[in-house]
C-alpha cells in the first residue's frame, strides 16, 4: 500500500514538474514568436517572467539579455548580470559581458573595470585576453583591445604573443608600423610564416603610407639583423613592390649571398626589372651575375639579358611610326653609336662564350638588326646574316627572322634579285608560319615594284588582297593603288620606285634629286601626289626642314583630296615640333589638321600634342 | 606732316575715301546689331525666371531707332557671309561628336568671362558663344564640334528660339560655378560617375569632406555633389558581402576615429549633423546634386535625426525598436513615408528603391530605357536646362539605389525622368529654401551594372552619354543666374 501511495506521489510530481516545463517551454516558444516578429515589448515581458521563474536557465538568462539589448534596457540587463555573478562570480565571459553592456550604455569607465576583472580571474589564462579582448573589439575600442593583448604579454611573460592579432588591430587602425612592428615579431618566432606575414602586410602596401611604413620598418629591422633570409626576402619583396629597383637589388643580391642560391636570386630579379622596363638596374645585375657567378646554370640567359638590356635603353619610343622605320628626329646615329655599339660588344661576347647555342644565333641576329635599322652598316649586318645561316642554321626560328632581315639588307644594298631570292625562301619554308610567309610575298611584290616590274608585282599583290585578316593587306592595298593609278605613266612610275630605292638606300639626297625631277616633269600627273609625300620625308630626314614645309604645304594645296593629307598636316607641324623647334607654328600646324581633317585618326595625337605644348595637365 | 590723304594722289584718295566709308559703315551696322541683339537678350534675361512673355523683348526692337533698321538691313547683306562670323554654335543635338566636353567648353569660357548662352531644346541644348578664336581654338584642341555663324544667322536663331510658338528659350551663363564634391580621404573600391563626367569635361573641383561641411565651408561653392555616401552611418550596408574586406574595415575604423575627433559618439550621429549642415547649405542658396543611394540615404538620414537606425554591427548598438515610428518626414527634402529596412544584412536603405527583385518581371538591359519629361522651356527654364538632351529615352543603369518609388516622393519634388508606365522615377528636382536638389538613381550611365571594384568607366568610349549630359546639365544649372548667399 505505501508503495502504491508512493508510486502516485511520484507519478503527481513528476506530472506537476512536467506540467509546469511544458509551460514554461510554451511561453519561450510564444517569446520567441513575438521576438522573430520584431515585437520586442512583449518578448521581453515573457522572457523576465520566463527568467524570475528559473534564473539559473542559461536560454533564458540570453533571451532577456537579448531583449534588454535590443530595447536599449541596459541598466536592467546590468542587474540581471550583476545577479548572475552572485552565484559565477569568476565568469569571464559574464564579466565580459558586463564590460560590453556598460559600454553600450556609454560608461566606458565601467565597462573597462568589468573587464579588467575579469582578467584578474585568471591573469594566466591565454583565452581570458581573447575574450576581453574580442568583447572590446565588438564595443569598437580597437586601442584597449590591444592594450589587453600587450598587458597579456607582459603577464604570461611572452613578448611574441598575439602578434598576429595586435597587428591585425593596428594596420586596420591605420597605425601601419606599429603592424609592421607587430608582424616582423611574428615572423622571428615562426620564419616559416612568412608568406602569411607577407599577405598580411600586402593588406596595406597598395597604400602609398602603407607601403613607405612598412619599407622603413622592416628596413631598420634588417640593419640590426642582416642574417635573416626571411627578413631579406620580406625586404625584397617590399621594395619591388614599391618599384625601387636599385635598392631590391642590392637586397636581392644579400638575399642571393645568404640562401647560396648561387646566381638564382640574382638572375630572377634581373629578369622581372627587364620585364618592368627598368633597364638600368637590371642590366647591373645581369653584370652580377655574369662576374660572381660565371658558372651558373642561367649565365648564357644573362649574358643575352645583358646585351638585350643595353639595346632596349638606347631605342627610342616611336608607336606612331610616322616616317616609318626613319627616325628623323632622335639623336643623330653617330651619337647612338657609343651604346649601340656596347650592346653589339656584350652580343658579340655570348657568342664568344657561348658558341653553338641559341643564345649565340639570337645575338648574332641582334647585332645584324642593330647594325642594319640602326646604325644601317650594311656590310656588318650582311656578315651577321651571313654567319647564322652557315653556323646556326638548326635554329629553325632564328634563321627564318634572319632570311626575312637578309632580303631587306639586300634591297638598301641594291641587290634586289638576291633580295627576292631570301624572300622566296621565306615565302615556301615548311617552317614559317603564315604571317612570316605573308611578310616574305609582300616583299617579293615589293621588290618587282623596286625592279620596275609592276605588273608582276600587282599579280603578287592580289594574293595578299583576298586576305583581309592580314596584318600586311593595308601595305599591299597601299602598293596596288600606286601601282594601279599610275601604270599608264609607265616611266614616272619607274622614276618613282628609283626614288623609293634611293630612299631604301638611304640615298636622300639622290632621291630628292629624282623626285624633284619627276614633280617638275609633269606637274599634273597623279604619281606627283606620292611623291611629294616621300620628298617631304627626305627633305626631313636631311634636315632640310624648310623644304619640307614647303613640300608638305605644296601636297596639300595641290591635292587637298590625297589620302595622306592629313598624316603629312601632322608630319609638318612634327617639323615645326621637333625640327625647327617652333612651337606656336607646330600648333598652328597641329590646329589646321584639327580643323581640315577632323575625321583623320591623327586628331587625337594632334590634340594630344597640342596640349603636351601648352603644358596642359593631362 | 602731311596726313595720310595728303600724301595720296586724287584717284588713290578717292578709293581711300570710299573704302573707308564702306568700312565705317559696316562697323557701325555691326556694333549697332550687337546693341540690337543685347538689349534684346537683356530685356529677356529679366524676365527669365518670372512668369512673363518675351514680348517685353520684342517690343525693346519695335523701339529700336530707324538707324538700327537700316543697319540691319545692312547687315543682312555684308554679314550673312561666315567671313564675318559673329559668334560660335556648338550644336548639342546629333552633330555634335563630344557632347560632354562641350559642357567643359562652355565651363571654360565662363571661367575667361566670356558670357554663354544656353539654348535650351534648341537643337539639344546648344550653346552659343561669341566668336573669340581662342574659344574656336579651345574647341578644336578638346575636339568639340562647332559652327562659325553669321551675325545675321545668330540674330536669326535667337529670334526662333524667343518664338512664342517654339518650346525654346535663351539662358544667360555668366559664372563658372564653384563645385565641391563631398568625397572621403580614403580610396574605396568604387568610382563616381560625377566625377568621371567632371574629370572628362575638364570641369575643376574641390573635395570636402566632414570636417569643412562642419566649419561652414560650404558656403564658398555654388554646386556641391554627394559621392557615393551613406548619411545614415551604416557604411553603405556593405556590411553582409564586405564586412572582411580591408577596405570595408578600414572605412569604419577611419568614420569612427572623425566621428571622435568631431565630438559625437557614434558616425551615424556625426553624418545626420552632416546631412543637416547640407541641407543649411541648400537653404541658404547652393545647389545640391547627388546620384544613386546618396540620395534616399541623406532623406532618412534628415528624418531619423531623433532615432537610432542603426544595428550593432554599424554603431554598436541596437536600433530603436520603434525608429519607424520616430521618423520626422517633415525634415526630408524629396521623399516621405518610407519604411526604413531593418534587416542589416539586406544591402537596401528603404522601400524608396525598388531592387530588382522586387520589380515585376525581369529586369533586362536591353529593355531598361527611362524617359524624360518635356518642360516648357519659358515657364519652366529650370527642369527645361536638366533635362536638355539630345535623347529622350535613357538607357537605365542599377546602382545601390536605382529608381525612387513615384508614391513616396513628395508633391513638392518635380519628377524629370521616370520609367514609363511604373512605379519607378529616376530622375527628380526640388528647391529647399533659396537653393535646389537634384537626385539622380542608379550609379554609372554607361554601366547596367556596376559592380563593388568594377574598373571606371571610360568616357573617351562614351563621348556622347545621355546619360552622362544629364549629370553635366547639373553643373552649368547654377551658372544660369547669379544667387544670394548666406553671409
Amino acid at each position: 500500500m505505501k508503495k502504491i501511495f508512493l508510486i502516485i506521489l511520484i507519478f503527481t510530481s513528476l506530472c506537476g514538474i512536467f506540467a509546469q516545463v511544458r509551460n514554461l517551454d510554451n511561453k519561450f516558444r510564444m517569446a520567441q514568436v513575438y521576438e522573430s516578429s520584431g515585437d520586442w515589448d512583449n518578448a521581453v515581458k515573457i522572457y523576465e517572467e520566463l527568467y524570475a521563474a528559473d534564473s539559473l536557465n542559461v536560454v533564458f538568462f540570453d533571451a532577456l539579455m537579448r531583449g534588454y539589448d535590443q530595447l536599449k534596457r541596459y541598466s536592467d540587463a546590468i542587474k540581471i548580470i550583476n545577479t548572475q555573478l552572485k552565484f559565477r562570480p569568476k565568469d569571464v565571459g559574464l564579466l565580459s559581458q558586463l564590460g560590453k553592456t556598460y559600454a553600450r550604455a556609454n560608461e566606458k569607465d565601467k565597462a573597462l573595470n568589468a573587464w579588467m576583472s575579469a582578467l584578474d580571474v585568471d591573469s594566466r589564462n591565454i583565452n581570458s585576453y581573447y575574450i576581453v579582448a574580442n568583447a572590446m573589439v565588438e564595443s569598437r575600442m580597437l586601442d584597449n583591445a590591444i592594450k589587453v593583448y600587450e598587458k597579456g604579454r607582459s603577464v604570461l611573460n611572452d613578448k611574441f604573443l598575439f602578434a598576429a592579432d595586435i597587428g591585425y588591430l593596428y594596420s586596420i587602425s591605420m597605425n601601419y608600423e606599429e603592424a609592421t612592428r607587430q608582424y616582423l615579431l611574428l615572423l622571428k618566432q615562426n620564419p616559416a610564416q612568412l608568406s602569411f606575414i607577407q599577405s598580411r602586410i600586402s593588406i596595406y602596401t597598395g597604400k602609398a603610407d602603407g607601403l613607405n611604413s612598412a619599407t622603413s620598418i622592416i628596413e631598420a629591422a634588417y640593419k640590426t639583423d642582416t642574417d635573416n633570409p626571411q627578413l631579406i626576402q620580406l625586404l625584397a619583396w617590399l621594395y619591388m613592390e614599391g618599384k625601387k629597383y636599385d635598392k631590391a637589388f642590392s637586397i636581392f643580391k644579400t638575399l642571393d649571398e645568404k640562401t647560396k642560391a648561387g646566381g638564382r636570386e640574382i638572375f630572377n630579379f634581373a629578369e622581372r626589372a627587364f620585364r618592368d622596363k627598368a633597364y638600368p638596374t637590371a642590366a647591373k645585375a645581369y653584370e652580377e651575375l655574369i662576374g660572381k657567378y660565371p658558372k651558373s646554370i642561367n649565365i648564357a640567359a644573362s649574358e643575352f639579358g645583358y646585351a638585350r638590356t643595353l639595346e632596349e635603353a638606347a631605342v627610342e619610343d616611336d608607336t606612331l611610326k610616322l616616317f616609318g622605320d626613319l627616325k628623323p628626329f632622335t639623336i643623330k646615329s653617330s651619337d647612338l653609336k657609343p651604346s649601340y655599339k656596347s650592346a653589339i660588344d656584350a652580343f658579340n661576347q655570348v657568342i664568344t662564350n657561348h658558341p653553338q647555342t641559341e643564345f649565340a644565333a639570337r645575338s648574332l641576329y641582334r647585332i645584324a638588326f642593330i647594325q642594319f635599322y640602326t646604325l644601317f652598316d650594311l656590310t656588318n649586318a650582311a656578315e651577321a646574316l651571313s654567319r647564322i645561316e652557315k653556323k646556326f642554321s638548326n635554329f629553325i626560328p632564328v634563321l627564318l627572322d634572319a632570311a626575312y632581315l637578309s632580303g631587306q639588307v639586300f634591297i638598301s644594298q641594291g641587290e634586289l634579285e638576291k633580295a627576292a631570292e631570301k624572300f622566296r625562301w621565306l615565302a615556301e619554308s615548311r617552317f614559317a608560319q603564315s604571317d612570316i610567309r605573308e611578310k616574305a610575298n609582300f616583299a617579293i611584290a615589293e621588290t618587282d615594284f623596286l625592279r620596275g616590274n609592276f605588273k608582276d608585282a600587282q599579280q603578287k599583290l592580289q594574293n595578299l588582297l583576298a586576305n583581309p585578316n592580314s596584318d600586311i593587306t593595308n601595305d599591299a592595298i597601299a602598293l596596288n593603288v600606286v601601282i594601279q593609278e599610275n601604270l599608264t605613266n609607265e616611266n614616272l612610275l619607274k622614276d618613282f620606285s628609283k626614288g623609293i630605292l634611293l630612299k631604301r638606300q638611304r640615298q636622300f639626297s639622290k632621291a630628292a634629286e629624282v623626285f624633284e625631277q619627276l614633280t617638275t616633269k609633269q606637274p599634273d600627273a597623279d604619281i606627283v601626289e606620292n611623291t611629294l609625300v616621300v620628298l617631304g620625308d627626305v627633305y626631313t630626314m636631311m634636315q632640310q626642314y624648310e623644304k619640307a614645309i614647303f613640300t608638305y604645304e605644296r601636297l596639300i594645296e595641290k591635292f587637298p583630296d590625297n589620302v595622306f593629307a592629313d598624316k603629312s598636316q601632322l608630319k609638318l607641324a612634327a617639323v615645326y615640333q621637333w625640327g625647327l623647334k617652333n612651337s606656336v607654328k607646330a600648333i598652328e600646324a597641329y590646329q589646321k589638321l584639327l580643323e581640315k581633317y577632323p575625321g583623320s585618326v591623327y586628331v587625337n595625337e594632334a590634340r594630344r600634342r597640342i596640349r603636351e605644348i601648352r603644358g596642359d595637365i593631362l | 606732316m602731311k596726313n595720310k590723304n595728303q600724301m595720296l594722289n586724287s584717284s588713290q584718295a578717292d578709293k581711300y575715301r570710299t573704302t573707308k566709308f564702306f568700312s565705317l559703315l559696316l562697323l557701325y551696322a555691326r556694333s549697332s546689331t550687337l546693341i540690337a541683339l543685347r538689349s534684346l537678350l537683356t530685356a529677356h534675361n529679366s524676365s527669365l525666371y518670372a512668369i512673363g512673355s518675351p514680348l517685353t523683348a520684342h517690343s525693346s526692337l519695335l523701339k529700336a531707332p530707324r538707324s538700327l533698321l537700316i543697319a540691319l538691313c545692312f547687315l543682312l547683306l555684308a554679314l550673312s557671309s561666315p567671313l564675318f562670323a559673329q559668334k560660335i554654335l556648338i550644336p548639342m543635338d546629333l552633330k555634335q561628336s563630344e557632347h560632354l566636353k562641350a559642357y567643359g567648353i562652355a565651363y571654360w569660357s565662363l571661367t575667361k568671362g566670356i558670357e554663354v548662352d544656353w539654348l535650351l531644346n534648341y537643337r539639344g541644348g546648344s550653346f552659343m558663344i561669341d566668336n573669340h578664336q581662342l574659344v574656336a581654338s579651345e574647341c578644336l584642341v578638346r575636339g568639340v564640334n562647332f559652327e562659325k555663324i553669321s551675325a545675321a544667322t545668330a540674330s536669326q536663331i535667337y529670334a526662333d528660339v524667343l518664338d512664342d510658338n517654339n518650346n525654346q528659350d535663351v539662358v544667360r551663363l555668366e559664372k563658372a560655378p564653384k563645385v565641391a564634391v563631398y568625397v572621403p580621404p580614403n580610396v574605396l573600391p568604387w568610382d563616381d560617375a560625377v566625377v568621371l563626367a567632371m574629370e572628362y569635361a575638364e570641369i575643376p573641383y574641390e573635395k570636402v569632406w566632414d570636417d569643412e561641411v562642419l566649419k561652414g565651408k560650404l558656403l564658398e561653392y555654388d554646386w556641391l555633389h554627394l559621392h557615393h555616401e551613406d548619411f545614415t552611418g551604416q557604411y553603405g550596408k556593405f556590411y553582409s558581402s564586405f564586412s572582411t574586406a580591408p577596405w570595408y574595415i578600414e572605412q569604419q575604423v577611419l568614420y569612427e576615429k572623425k566621428a571622435k575627433e568631431l565630438g559625437y559618439r557614434k558616425v551615424s550621429e556625426l553624418k545626420k549633423a552632416v546631412a543637416r549642415e547640407i541641407k543649411e547649405y541648400i537653404a541658404s542658396g547652393g545647389f545640391l546634386f547627388a546620384m544613386c543611394s546618396a540620395t534616399d540615404a541623406f532623406d532618412i538620414a534628415l528624418a531619423a535625426e531623433n532615432t537610432d537606425i542603426c544595428d550593432v554591427m554599424y554603431d554598436g548598438d541596437p536600433p530603436d525598436a520603434n525608429f519607424q515610428k520616430m521618423l520626422d518626414y517633415s525634415k526630408c527634402l524629396a521623399f516621405e513615408n518610407f519604411t526604413v529596412e531593418r534587416n542589416p544584412m539586406r544591402y537596401e536603405y528603404s522601400d524608396i528603391d525598388i531592387p530588382p527583385s522586387d520589380m515585376a518581371g525581369f529586369v533586362n538591359q536591353e529593355t531598361d530605357y527611362f524617359t524624360l519629361f518635356e518642360f516648357s522651356a519659358k515657364y519652366d527654364p529650370v527642369p527645361t536646362m536638366l533635362t536638355q538632351n539630345h535623347a529622350n529615352i535613357i538607357k537605365g543603369f542599377m546602382g545601390q539605389t536605382t529608381n525612387f518609388k513615384k508614391s513616396l516622393i513628395k508633391k513638392t519634388t518635380t519628377i524629370l525622368a521616370e520609367k514609363e508606365g511604373t512605379e519607378e522615377v529616376r530622375y527628380i528636382h526640388g528647391n529647399y529654401g533659396r537653393g535646389t536638389f537634384t537626385w539622380y538613381g542608379g550609379h554609372d550611365p554607361e554601366d547596367f551594372q556596376h559592380a563593388v571594384g568594377d574598373p571606371p568607366t571610360d568616357l573617351h568610349l562614351h563621348k556622347n552619354s545621355p546619360g552622362y549630359r544629364l549629370i553635366l546639365n547639373n553643373i552649368l544649372f547654377p551658372a544660369a543666374k547669379k544667387k544670394q548667399q548666406k553671409t
